[in-house]
């Protein structure tokens, strides 16, 4: 893309309908990195000892109401300015004028993985933080302009840059009658710091005291000043079970919510393989600006349909209101449905090739980098992805402060050959492991194979199942992988689990000190002019190393029939569903 | 061979113009006497042909990616039209008859050869030989065919070589029961007691006077499961465990033009066709030559 900007084009993107050559290609990425992404909330128990951070990145947080309402508590800082009340969050849409609200009625949502588990602590996958999001509603939100703001909770205050006080909104109760407390959200939070095997002790693990001041005030304190600590409460550290639900679900928690949190949907039942049932939370703490009681669908239906062509003919047909991440091919056909409405965003995700920099081929940084220029970024967007990805060489999206470009964005064979001449290599032979579930990854290497082979590479594709890809890539058993990557509200999320020496999703086993002093440096600094610059030097520092090759940053999609009104559409994967309705 | 007889003409005195056309007039009757044979036998060579020469009949690298020109639909220059990565499917297509040929024969040779020589051994020397062999194929059934695959080119690692041996041994229980039917008729025969009394040796008798005489059903069962072998591949690399990209298959193809029906439909339809043709012909050849080997059904 000549005259690239990152910044324009998200901007762009973000505001836009979505015009046609952008639409053509864009499904793809959320395709691939939904049905694929390793959700940025990683999982430490499946890596054993090693000094991770698992669960850390909180997924990135929900589209809630529309208009942006959201007086970001914070910026990703850490340090919230103006935070945000709930009322501002929640106030409904500007657009859903309460005579034209209709409630009541069922929205099925085509979904294309089932839940995994329905415990917080335990899940790592989108799929599962849809259904829990609107069960155990989570503390904060990631809002649609990438900054964080409360949810159940009203402000935040910062006597000094290691204490928080948490003001909770007063009178909230869980769906079994207990309250939303000071103490309950102390528990919860101690939940995760006393389960080891939670994939979110890393989230919380800085924090060193808790102390509820009153009923509704919390006050929290961390070991040092950690930035990413409010963005970390956005996703499954931040979702609120009640401790009496918690402890009669006990072992069936991961497959059962009954009355387990405050969230505007109860849990009915899970058809495993099928479909989640939700049924409406009548005593939910929320109403619109009009007083119309949230939420507003009686039940909400989560139905698994795996495959993507199936999926959009049950919306085509009506069995369906709603589908996650449409086949970018049929993007032109859905567009010209009258019966369809068709919304991408910018997301938090990208989509890399990682190698392993502990074994040949890949032991050199010049062969990696070689490898990075050898590819058209371009050509991939605008083949596989039909166009809606966003090329891009580096890891946080534009959208975010730290973003910055690389050198990588258009292919420069000479370039890749002479830095392979440099590492004493005329050709490299290597095999690309990726997940044989997601045609749009392979078709990704399948064209890779091409672009890269002037420059010497030899790639041999070896397609494998998603979950052998992960462990593979855990125990450095690869050369070369593809997977896709969901980030965080915070530019941390983009790199510290991936890159810090021994993080849980170290997939490339990179380790350089002065990469990790600036990480931890960043994790440590408040100021986001000052976190801006330590992040901009963390992508330098990766644009030199290339452990991962970044190539695209993805759009987050939804398609949905004509009929359904005011959802919002964000680059959360924790998103609230009170306020959508069907006309 | 009984086949022989017909197609070999009976050496004599004519002179060599003479046998020609004695030649010549046998050939034309056999192709008028065995019309269905024949047309058959014609494509089946034309697709061996196909496969053998399919470097040369591709008008452009079927693995060359060029995006600039995906999804097109059939043209001049591109008669099957373009896949999702601007390929020539045409070219493709051609060159995935040479995989499934290739299937084709190492699938079923190695059906033929380890369930002919169970068979030749459990139906000769019975007892215990025919008790293993036996239960082995009992066990081997008892799974269903294509599950059985899936499962074994999952313990070998996804590939072609793993599934066209995978299809191989899911063709075991058909070769061994055959045979050993077979052989338990024959080696109650003259020929195979008059070859003992003259002291042949056990192996010489299985393999040079049963084996030639068990031939026929054998060849129209391994016709007939030519076919059954490319569907079988076919299945396999649709589910994405046989033939590993960027090879082109077929049945890696159509998984992959079905995604694209609404889109391009000719990305399935080529492979489809192909397969359809092949696997056709292999079971028309299969049953012509069973109608022309089958002794009970002899016209003259």
């Amino acid at each position: 893309m000549s005259g690239y900007d990152s910044n324009n084009y998200w901007q762009r993107l973000a505001a836009s309908r979505v015009n046609r050559r952008r639409a053509l290609g864009g499904g793809a990425a959320a395709t691939s990195l939904m049905a694929l992404a390793l959700a940025g909330c990683g999982s430490s128990n499946n890596n054993g000892g090693k000094n991770n951070n698992s669960g850390s990145n909180p997924p990135p947080s929900t589209a809630t109401s529309s208009g942006g309402a959201t007086t970001a508590a914070g910026t990703p800082s850490g340090s919230p300015a103006a935070p945000p009340t709930a009322q501002s969050i929640n106030a409904g849409s500007p657009t859903a004028a309460a005579s034209k609200v209709k409630t009541g009625g069922t929205m099925t949502f085509g979904t294309s993985r089932d839940v995994t588990n329905l415990d917080s602590g335990k899940s790592q996958d989108v799929y599962s933080a849809w259904v829990q999001a609107q069960i155990v509603e989570p503390l904060f939100i990631g809002t649609n302009d990438f900054k964080i703001a409360g949810n159940t909770i009203d402000k935040v205050e910062n006597p000094d840059n290691t204490t928080y006080l948490f003001h909770l909104h007063p009178g909230i109760k869980y769906q079994d009658g207990t309250d939303f407390n000071a103490d309950s959200v102390k528990w919860n939070l101690q939940r995760h710091i006393d389960d080891k095997t939670s994939v979110r002790t890393a989230d919380v693990k800085p924090i060193t005291a808790m102390e509820s001041v009153d009923a509704n005030t919390l006050k929290i304190t961390v070991s040092a000043p950690y930035a990413p600590f409010l963005s970390k409460l956005t996703g499954g550290a931040g979702a609120m079970y009640s401790q009496a639900a918690f402890q009669k679900l006990g072992a069936n928690l991961p497959n059962d919510l009954t009355a387990a949190g405050s969230g505007p949907f109860k849990f009915t039942n899970w058809d495993h393989g099928n479909q989640v049932v939700l049924d409406k939370n009548p005593a939910y703490w929320r109403k619109d600006a009009n007083g119309i009681q949230y939420p507003y669908m009686d039940k909400f239906v989560f139905k698994n349909i795996p495959d993507e062509n199936t999926r959009l003919a049950n919306l085509r047909t009506g069995d369906n209101d709603w589908i996650d991440t449409p086949p970018p091919k049929d993007i032109k056909s859905i567009l010209s449905n009258p019966d369809l409405v068709y919304k991408q965003v910018p997301g938090l995700s990208f989509s890399f090739v990682m190698m392993e920099t502990e074994k040949d081929p890949f032991q050199d940084k010049r062969v990696r980098q070689a490898l990075s220029y050898a590819i058209d970024r371009q050509t991939i967007v605008d083949t596989v992805y039909f166009g809606t990805q966003v090329v891009a060489d580096t890891e946080i999206p534009g959208s975010l402060f730290g973003s910055v470009q690389g050198p990588y964005l258009k292919q420069d064979i000479a370039k890749a050959k002479d830095l392979l001449k440099q590492a004493g290599k005329d050709t490299v032979a290597f095999s690309a492991q990726y997940s044989n579930a997601a045609p749009v990854i392979q078709q990704t290497f399948e064209l890779m194979k091409d672009q890269i082979s002037p420059a010497g590479f030899n790639m041999s594709l070896q397609p494998i199942e998603f979950a052998t890809l992960v462990d593979n890539g855990n125990k450095g058993a690869y050369q070369a992988g593809g997977l896709g990557w969901s980030g965080a509200v915070d530019p941390d999320g983009f790199c510290y689990q991936l890159f810090h020496t021994g993080a849980g999703f170290n997939l490339a086993h990179i380790s350089d000190p002065n990469l990790d002093a600036l990480m931890d440096k960043g994790q440590q600094t408040l100021d986001v002019g000052a976190r801006t610059e330590i992040y901009k030097q963390v992508m330098q520092t990766l644009i030199d190393l290339q452990p991962f090759i970044i190539y695209s940053w993805g759009v987050y999609q939804q398609t949905t029939r004509k009929n359904v009104q005011n959802y919002q559409i964000g680059p959360s994967i924790w998103p609230l569903m009170h306020m959508v309705w069907k006309s | 061979m009984v086949a022989g007889e017909r197609l070999v003409p009976i050496p004599s005195a004519l002179g060599e113009s003479a046998l020609a056309a004695r030649r010549k007039h046998s050939l034309s009757r056999f192709i008028v006497n065995h019309r269905v044979l024949s047309a058959f036998i014609v494509i089946f060579v034309a697709l061996v042909l196909v496969a053998v020469f399919a470097d040369a009949l591709a008008t452009y690298n079927p693995t060359k990616t060029a995006p600039t020109i995906k999804m097109r639909s059939p043209s001049g220059a591109h008669w099957l039209g373009t896949d999702y990565l601007g390929r020539d499917m045409y070219s493709r297509v051609i060159k995935g008859a040479q995989v499934s040929m290739r299937v084709a024969v190492i699938a079923v040779s190695i059906s033929l050869v380890v369930g002919v020589v169970m068979g030749l051994m459990a139906g000769y020397f019975g007892g215990l030989a025919d008790l293993l062999c036996g239960r082995y194929v009992d066990a081997q059934l008892a799974f269903p065919g294509i599950l059985l695959a899936i499962a074994i080119v999952n313990a070998l690692g996804p590939g072609l070589y793993h599934a066209m041996i995978a299809v191989g041994i899911l063709g075991v229980p058909l070769y061994f029961r055959l045979t050993r039917g077979q052989v338990l008729q024959a080696k109650e025969q003259e020929y195979v007691r008059a070859a003992e009394v003259i002291g042949a040796s056990r192996w010489r008798i299985m393999f040079r006077h049963i084996l030639p005489n068990i031939a026929n059903p054998l060849v129209v069962a391994a016709s007939l499961a030519g076919g059954n072998a490319i569907l079988a591949l076919a299945a396999l690399s649709f589910l994405g465990i046989a033939a590993q990209p960027p090879t082109p298959d077929w049945g890696a193809m159509i998984n992959i033009g079905k995604d694209y029906l609404h889109n391009n439909m000719w990305m399935a339809i080529g492979p489809g066709a192909a397969i359809f043709l092949t696997v056709f012909t292999y079971y028309m050849l299969g049953d012509a030559l069973r109608d022309y080997l089958d002794p009970r059904l002899k016209t003259r």
